[in-house]
C-alpha cells in the first residue's frame, strides 16, 4: 500500500506539482484540481499500471485512499 | 444576458468574494448575501433563491463563472501546459475528427477543444461522462460556433488560456480581475 502511494505522489507531483499528499487527502476539496487535472492522472496511471480506469469511476476516487483501493481491486500492487 | 468573471487569485483570494462581486456586477440592484451557492448531485453548482444559472471553473491561476439569466450556462477555462497527457487524452476521451484535427495541427488546438467541450458538457449538466467522445467540436473549417444548437463562445483573455462559454442568447460580456492583459 506504501509503494502504491510513493508511485501515487510522483504522478500527482509529476502532472501537478502538488506535494505533501497522504492517504486522506481529497484531490479536489484539499489539492483544488480541476476536471483536467485528474484526467492526466488518470491517463497516467492507466499507462503506469496497464489498466483502464472506466470514465464513470473517476468522479468516485475523492480522496487518495479510495484511488488506492480501486487499484488495489485491479490487482495492482 | 450572459456575463463572464474572471478573477486572477492572489494571497488574499476567496471564492466567496469572487461570487458576491460577480453577482453584484451581473444585477446590481438585487440583494445577494441570502443566496447560497448549492451543488447538484452530479456536482453541478446552482444558486438557490434567485432566477439565473452559474458555471464555474478554475485553472492555473484563475478562477471563473458565467451567470446568465437563460436556462443553461457551461463554462470553462483551461491553462494551457504543454507536459500533459495529450496524446492520451484526445485518443480516448475526443471525438475521432477532434483527434484526427489535432493530429493535422500539431495539437495546436487542444486545450481549445478541451475547454470547448467541457463547457459544452456543463451546458448539458452531465459532466464528462462517456459521451464525452461522442460529440465533436470541430468540422473540416476548425473549432464550430455551435454544437446541438447550443451556441459556443471562445473567450479571450489571456494568452496562457483558453477559455469557452456555450449557451445563452448572446456574447457573453467580459469582466477580467487580473494584474495585466495577456492578449
Amino acid at each position: 500500500m506504501e509503494n502504491l502511494l510513493n508511485t501515487l505522489q510522483s504522478i500527482i507531483y509529476e502532472i501537478t506539482g502538488k506535494q505533501g499528499i497522504t492517504y486522506e487527502t481529497d484531490l479536489v476539496k484539499d489539492l483544488q484540481l480541476n476536471s483536467f487535472d485528474l484526467i492526466n492522472i488518470v491517463c497516467a496511471c492507466e499507462k503506469k499500471f496497464h489498466i483502464t480506469i472506466e470514465t464513470r469511476e473517476i468522479w468516485k476516487l475523492h480522496r487518495i485512499k479510495d484511488v488506492i483501493s480501486y487499484l488495489q481491486d485491479k490487482g495492482v500492487q | 444576458m450572459t456575463k463572464i468573471f474572471l478573477f486572477q487569485k492572489g494571497q488574499d483570494f476567496s471564492p466567496e468574494y469572487a461570487l458576491q462581486k460577480s453577482l453584484h456586477l451581473f444585477d446590481s440592484d438585487s440583494d445577494f448575501h441570502a443566496v447560497k451557492l448549492e451543488h447538484q448531485k452530479s456536482g453541478q453548482p446552482y444558486l438557490s433563491g434567485i432566477p439565473y444559472t452559474i458555471s464555474i471553473s478554475h485553472s492555473g491561476t484563475f478562477w471563473g463563472c458565467a451567470l446568465c439569466d437563460c436556462d443553461k450556462i457551461g463554462f470553462d477555462i483551461q491553462i494551457v501546459e504543454q507536459n500533459r497527457e495529450m496524446d492520451s487524452i484526445a485518443k480516448r476521451f475526443f471525438h475521432p475528427a477532434e483527434y484526427s484535427h489535432l493530429c493535422q495541427t500539431q495539437f495546436s488546438d487542444f486545450f481549445s477543444i478541451w475547454a470547448a467541450k467541457e463547457s459544452y458538457v456543463k451546458y448539458l449538466g452531465s459532466g464528462i461522462d462517456e459521451n464525452f467522445c461522442r460529440f465533436s467540436t470541430v468540422d473540416q473549417n476548425g473549432l464550430l460556433s455551435a454544437i446541438n444548437g447550443a451556441a459556443l463562445y471562445p473567450i479571450k483573455c489571456d494568452s496562457s488560456y483558453r477559455v469557452f462559454c456555450c449557451g445563452g442568447k448572446s456574447t457573453p460580456s467580459l469582466y477580467y480581475f487580473a494584474k495585466k492583459k495577456g492578449y
